[in-house]
């Protein structure tokens, strides 16, 4: 579509929407949608066969709405599922509840099909308009190395090097209506009162952070703190690395046993992405006490991937399509299909008195850029002369492990929440801590090349002690459309993907198979600094 | 980065009111517990009265929005227009007018048709978000619904019981 024909349809839209919504901020509905009845018996008779639930007033003041109602054998009172409220409409029970008809003063039905959600009319000219938005968007956007998707990036003061992210934040959330929370371990321990931390918005994506704060966990210096992925702290000693570490009788122990830049990967199945592999883990001398595994992993490129190709099927429709993530759960659901079936780490423990391995966990976190340091507690089983053997089960070419062992656990820990004090934006200026410090209505907007800088005021510690930090954020981010993604626009293509249509994931095997081994590298160097 | 700010500003500006948090939302309203809201209507003009707790043979009993002196009693003969607000039309209003203030923010993408794009956007937007927050089912009286009928869009449709002390509700 040529630029002038753009602006002419950009017109013709924009008096449509104003004709449709010239301010009809009224609309009448007929008062019959609501009957009351005073005599008890006319209502439940005339409302029996049709109406699954009512709202009767008593004649005390209170209020109750019951669902699935029915009358008992001497009919003089009424039962179902419902709740109480009091005169001034406080709830006061809630559950199955039994009513005598005679404390009724009025019983009230309601048929709503004449008020139902005028929503779906004004998604449809958003979605319209944002598509719009996003094809005016592309003509002006030249950067061809942009594939770097990130979501926010937050940096520890000092540390801003490539792949050196301490946290990235809501990775999955990629539309309003799948915004979520997301802990992030920030490998940081302190005893000093201020703590600052970087947010960089280093990809062409819109981030909105509704809410941002620091847990701080305070530890003995000989301790660590993890989190599990209920979001639950706890206290633990030492680590225990394990003796044996291998995948298809490989020996990869020299990658999982230590953190640093050494990883455990592998690549994926030519022809079958969601192909799974095991690592078997055995560890001698371990205490008769509660332990739990530790894990320090991220993503590869394959949901990256995955994700972009999707929304390169959607083509110049994605916005129809995001905007229909909000509207329906059944696209949501469809969306989550892809990742469903890659799974995440599935962690199982050998039980020797059952000889079977007993599944106890199952730890997914979306993102390629930081890693994620987790806990998952292990369930009753406890070593058998000191030996214990775990199994990571993960499809093959989706995850790098940095780190796989196991820790004692001393105690849930204490947590201190702590919300940023002060946000700097790069540049100088100030902006308000309201944004970022509820979970509201109210969100802090960062663009590409956008910096903020969180200041944080930690409560006094004890002497010897000092406070593991990790990192709560919460809010979403939305992608901007790249041009040649417009290029690769297939609707069919995108049905079968979410549908799991095994041909057209054999073709996006082979696809990701043959830029898999340069992925890594492309991906690093697109990021995307100032605007 | 001036022309940014002035997209930004102007954003924020247009979409930071709120639909009213007294209104259900359609979604809701089968589970809504209170009064409706009346609303009277004069000369083409609206004055917000308050939920309704009770119709009775002369009067109408009202409790504000803001609460601020308890009920109030009106004689209906003093009313001769109004509209019984049942609900909002929309059941996000509040995601509706971020989504609408957002598509704001894309002409920062736009390079020289930015200076089309702003006003075209704007022009389109706030009418999108006023009315997912502004817009509302109705009743109206004395067209469409009487006095006796109205009873049953009040708190207390029997009226307010003996037990019930009008100085205590809120």
């Amino acid at each position: 579509m040529n630029t002038r024909k753009l602006l002419t349809h950009f017109s013709i839209l924009f008096l449509a929407i104003i004709v449709v919504d010239a301010c009809n901020y009224k609309h009448y509905v007929d008062h019959k949608f609501r009957q009351s009845y005073t005599d008890v018996n006319t209502a439940i008779h005339n409302e029996s066969p049709k109406t699954p639930f009512f709202k009767i007033h008593f004649k005390n003041g209170d209020v109750s709405i019951l669902n699935k109602w029915s009358l008992n054998s001497k009919k003089d009172s009424i039962r179902g599922e419902g709740k109480l409220y009091d005169f001034n409409r406080h709830q006061i029970k809630e559950g199955q509840l039994s009513f005598d008809l005679s404390t009724i003063a009025i019983i009230e039905t309601n048929q709503l099909e004449a008020i139902k959600s005028k929503d779906n009319e004004k998604v449809t000219g958003l979605a319209i308009l944002t598509a719009v938005n996003v094809a005016l968007a592309v003509v002006c956007l030249t950067n061809p190395k942009a594939c770097f998707g990130s979501c926010p990036t937050f940096y520890i003061d000092g540390h801003s090097y490539p792949n050196s992210a301490s946290a990235e934040g809501f990775s999955s959330s990629i539309s309003p209506a799948l915004e979520r929370r997301d802990i992030d371990a920030l490998d940081c321990s302190t005893s000093a009162r201020n703590f600052s931390i970087t947010m960089k918005n280093e990809a062409l994506e819109t981030h909105m952070l509704n809410e941002l704060y620091i847990s701080a966990v305070p530890r003995k210096r000989n301790e660590h703190v993890y989190h599990d992925r209920y979001g639950i702290y706890y206290n633990c000693g030492e680590l225990y690395n394990c003796t044996n570490a291998t995948v298809d009788n490989k020996d990869i122990k020299y990658a999982i046993n230590r953190f640093d830049e050494n990883e455990y990967f592998s690549q994926t199945d030519s022809s079958e992405l969601s192909s799974k592999e095991e690592i078997i883990l055995e560890f001698d001398r371990i205490p008769d006490k509660s332990m739990g595994v530790v894990i320090n992993f991220r993503q590869t490129l394959l949901t990256t991937f995955l994700l972009y190709s999707g929304i390169s099927y959607m083509g110049d429709e994605a916005g129809d399509y995001f905007a229909k993530i909000e509207t329906s759960d059944r696209v949501k659901k469809l969306l989550a299909n892809p990742f469903t079936r890659l799974g995440g780490i599935k962690l199982s423990v050998w039980d020797d008195r059952s000889k079977e391995w007993v599944l106890f966990e199952e730890l997914y976190e979306t993102g390629p850029i930081a890693k994620n340091l987790m806990l998952a507690p292990l369930p009753g089983i406890k070593p058998g002369n000191g030996r214990l053997k775990i199994k990571a089960e993960m499809t093959k070419g989706l995850w790098r492990v940095d780190y796989l062992g196991l820790t004692s656990l001393h105690s849930k820990s204490e947590v201190h929440i702590v919300y940023p004090d002060n946000i700097e934006i790069a540049g100088g200026s100030n902006c308000s801590i309201d944004k970022v410090n509820s979970d509201d209505d109210n969100y802090l907007v960062s663009l590409p090349g956008d910096e903020f800088r969180f200041t944080f005021s930690l409560p006094e510690i004890e002497a010897d002690n000092e406070y593991e930090l990790f990192l709560s954020s919460k809010g979403y981010y939305l992608e901007w459309i790249r041009q040649q993604w417009l290029e690769g626009k297939n609707l069919p293509k995108l049905r079968k993907m979410l549908l799991n249509d095994e041909d057209v994931w054999h073709e996006l095997a082979t696809e990701f198979k043959s830029m898999e081994h340069e992925m890594e590298t492309v991906f690093w160097q697109s990021k995307y600094s100032k605007i | 980065m001036k022309k940014y700010s002035i997209v930004i500003g102007m954003a924020l500006f247009s979409f930071a009111c709120s639909a009213p948090e007294y209104l259900p939302r359609p979604q809701k309203l089968a589970y809504h517990v209170k009064g409706f809201y009346i609303e009277e209507t004069k000369d083409g003009e609206s004055n917000m009265l308050g939920e309704i707790i009770e119709v009775n043979t002369n009067e109408i009993k009202v409790l504000p929005v803001t609460k601020v002196g308890g009920i109030r009693t009106i004689p209906k003969s003093s009313i001769p227009n109004a509209d019984i607000v049942i609900s909002l039309t929309s059941n996000n209003p509040e995601g509706i007018a971020t989504w609408a203030g957002l598509i704001n923010l894309a002409p920062l993408g736009h390079g020289y048709f930015f200076i089309f794009s702003v006003p075209v956007n704007l022009a389109a937007t706030i009418p999108v978000a006023n009315n997912a927050t502004k817009s509302t089912y109705r009743v109206r009286y004395p067209q469409d619904i009487s006095w006796d009928e109205m009873k049953k869009f009040a708190r207390f449709p029997q009226g307010i019981p003996e037990n019930v002390k009008p100085e205590e509700l809120k």
